[in-house]
């Protein structure tokens, strides 16, 4: 019980950091799509 | 017909701030330990002081004030509307006995910044500042981020009961994350701790590799962690993230200020497997819209101005100001007045419309919030079809935050005060700025990141500044992360005991 809390946190925690990530990739395409115009 | 309060209600209240202030003297024997640890006796010396100053306040009120101890709403409202001035108030103790503020008034106003996780300064001479003053501004916003009252109940203050859930609710926070006010606490620590570790490694690597000395990266690391996860914008350097012209620092600060804009309640749910949560959020999916739309303007009018034209720089400086500005957190890596003297208005728009609005409820963002803004629109496609069906049809409109919830008219009404009590003060701020002959546009935006706890300045917020309006950013600054209901009732306390009904 404790091991599965264990790895959801960590999964969690991971999943969060993609968000974070995915939401600069995105402004940074988008970016370089407005560059391009 | 108000009543006047008894005396028990104000022995009630004194109790309570009694123990905040004994918590803060706790809490300043960080820095004090800090000091000691680089050597630095005087600094170490000033937080003795000011953490005996809180233990005589806290011992005298608690001892003066000792009876009841479960708190009424009321009661609950004074307490943390208070206790939010009154720890500013002694935060500012060891920053003026550093010799860094022009007067008392300066360091209140640091202190009072720094609790509310807001990040404008007036400190004089950053660079030669000691190691555990900057800790203690760092560590002001981590507890302000928490809540000044979580922390206190999490310490030694009370069990949990309905009192503590009232201190909770008026300190701005409008869910539960768990049945329990201290399980909520509790999950919130796990949280910050986490990242602060996670974080304060990221950023104290990241140090490393752009050339500063282990020891300053980590200390830099573990201050830039806590002032970007609770949106604060305080940094260990004067000019701000835009010291270390690091691509590197500012995309991790990008990727913390993100998570720092995201519920507590959201985080709880993602960590417990529900990832779903993160895309069917109604606070999300306004959060995710009112971002683009604001970058769309920025960046029209960036491009139109041709300020940035590569898609690096657009991102670097476009970008990085935006997620600062809409997360609440202020961190900038341009000087204060390059936003007026390079940017257009509209892009300045841009930026003041996306400190209004803010990040998540039941985060450490100021503001608005997007859940405010997703139940408003709501409410309004709700009255939109209602008129266009026959007037028979009863039309229930749901919206999805963390469960289905059923659009109620509460609902709707309460989201519409908070915004018109943001906008009036966001207004009134920039009409007391225009008083004092600053333009209109820097006013507006100087006002809106006081009052919805951002920190970006355009150059107003300066030790030369009027002090009377250091008071009202103060006030600002209160008033918006307390979101204005606490600060309300204090108001109505005051006019109770000198009109209230016996």
């Amino acid at each position: 019980m404790l091991r599965k809390q264990v790895l959801n946190n960590i999964l969690g925690i991971f999943t969060e950091i993609v968000f974070a990530v995915s939401v600069m990739a995105i402004f940074f395409a988008i970016g370089w799509l407005v560059t391009l115009i | 017909m108000i009543l006047r309060p008894q005396i028990n209600d104000l022995r009630v209240i004194g109790f309570f701030l009694g123990k905040i202030a004994s918590a803060l003297g706790l809490i300043m024997l960080i820095p004090a330990v800090i000091g000691v640890l680089f050597s630095e006796a005087n600094p170490a010396a000033d937080y003795v002081i000011a953490s005996e100053i809180c233990f005589i306040v806290g011992l005298l009120l608690t001892l003066l004030c000792r009876g009841q101890t479960d708190l009424s709403w009321m009661q609950g409202m004074v307490v943390v509307s208070l206790g939010w001035l009154m720890a500013a108030l002694l935060g500012a103790v060891p920053l003026h006995l550093s010799g860094h503020f022009a007067s008392f008034l300066d360091a209140w106003f640091e202190a009072m910044s720094g609790f509310a996780t807001t990040g404008l300064t007036l400190i004089k001479d950053l660079d030669h500042l000691s190691l555990a003053h900057n800790f203690w501004r760092h560590l002001m916003i981590f507890i302000g981020g928490q809540g000044i009252v979580v922390v206190a109940i999490s310490l030694f203050m009370i069990k949990g009961g309905a009192g503590a859930f009232r201190i909770y609710v008026g300190e701005a926070r409008d869910e539960r994350v768990l049945p329990n006010v201290l399980s909520t606490a509790r999950f919130i620590w796990l949280v910050s701790i986490v990242y602060l570790l996670l974080g304060t490694l990221a950023l104290g690597v990241a140090g490393i590799v752009e050339g500063l000395g282990a020891k300053r990266a980590f200390f830099d690391g573990v201050c830039m962690f806590m002032a970007a996860f609770d949106t604060g914008g305080f940094t260990p350097r004067s000019q701000n993230i835009l010291y270390y012209h690091s691509l590197l620092i500012e995309s991790i600060t990008m990727a913390l200020m993100i998570l720092g804009a995201l519920n507590f309640n959201l985080h709880y749910h993602l960590w417990n497997g529900k990832r779903k949560e993160l895309f069917h959020n109604l606070e999300m999916r306004v959060l995710g819209i009112t971002m683009f739309v604001i970058f769309a303007i920025i960046a029209i009018d960036i491009m139109r101005l041709n300020l940035y034209p590569d898609a690096l720089t657009l991102f670097r400086k476009g970008v990085y100001q935006l997620i600062s500005a809409h997360s609440g957190t202020g961190y900038s890596n341009l000087y204060p007045r390059q936003f007026i003297a390079e940017w257009g208005n509209l892009s300045l728009v841009g930026l003041i419309v996306a400190m209004g609005l803010g990040g998540s409820i039941c985060s450490t963002t100021g503001g608005i919030k997007a859940l405010r803004v997703g139940i408003m629109f709501k409410g309004l496609v709700q009255d939109v079809k209602q008129i266009m069906l026959p007037e028979s049809t009863v039309l229930q409109q749901k919206f999805h935050h963390l469960k289905e919830v059923v659009l109620e008219d509460k609902y709707v009404r309460v989201a519409l005060v908070a915004v018109v009590l943001y906008f009036c003060v966001y207004v009134a701020g920039a009409f007391l700025g225009m008083v004092f002959g600053y333009p209109f546009l820097d006013s507006l935006f100087e006002s809106t990141s006081a009052a919805a706890n951002v920190g970006l300045s355009c150059g107003i917020t300066r030790p030369a500044m009027p002090a009377l309006l250091k008071v009202a950013y103060i006030i600002e600054m209160w008033a918006g992360r307390l979101e204005f209901v606490s600060i309300l009732v204090l108001g109505g306390f005051l006019i109770a005991v000198f009109r209230g009904k016996k």
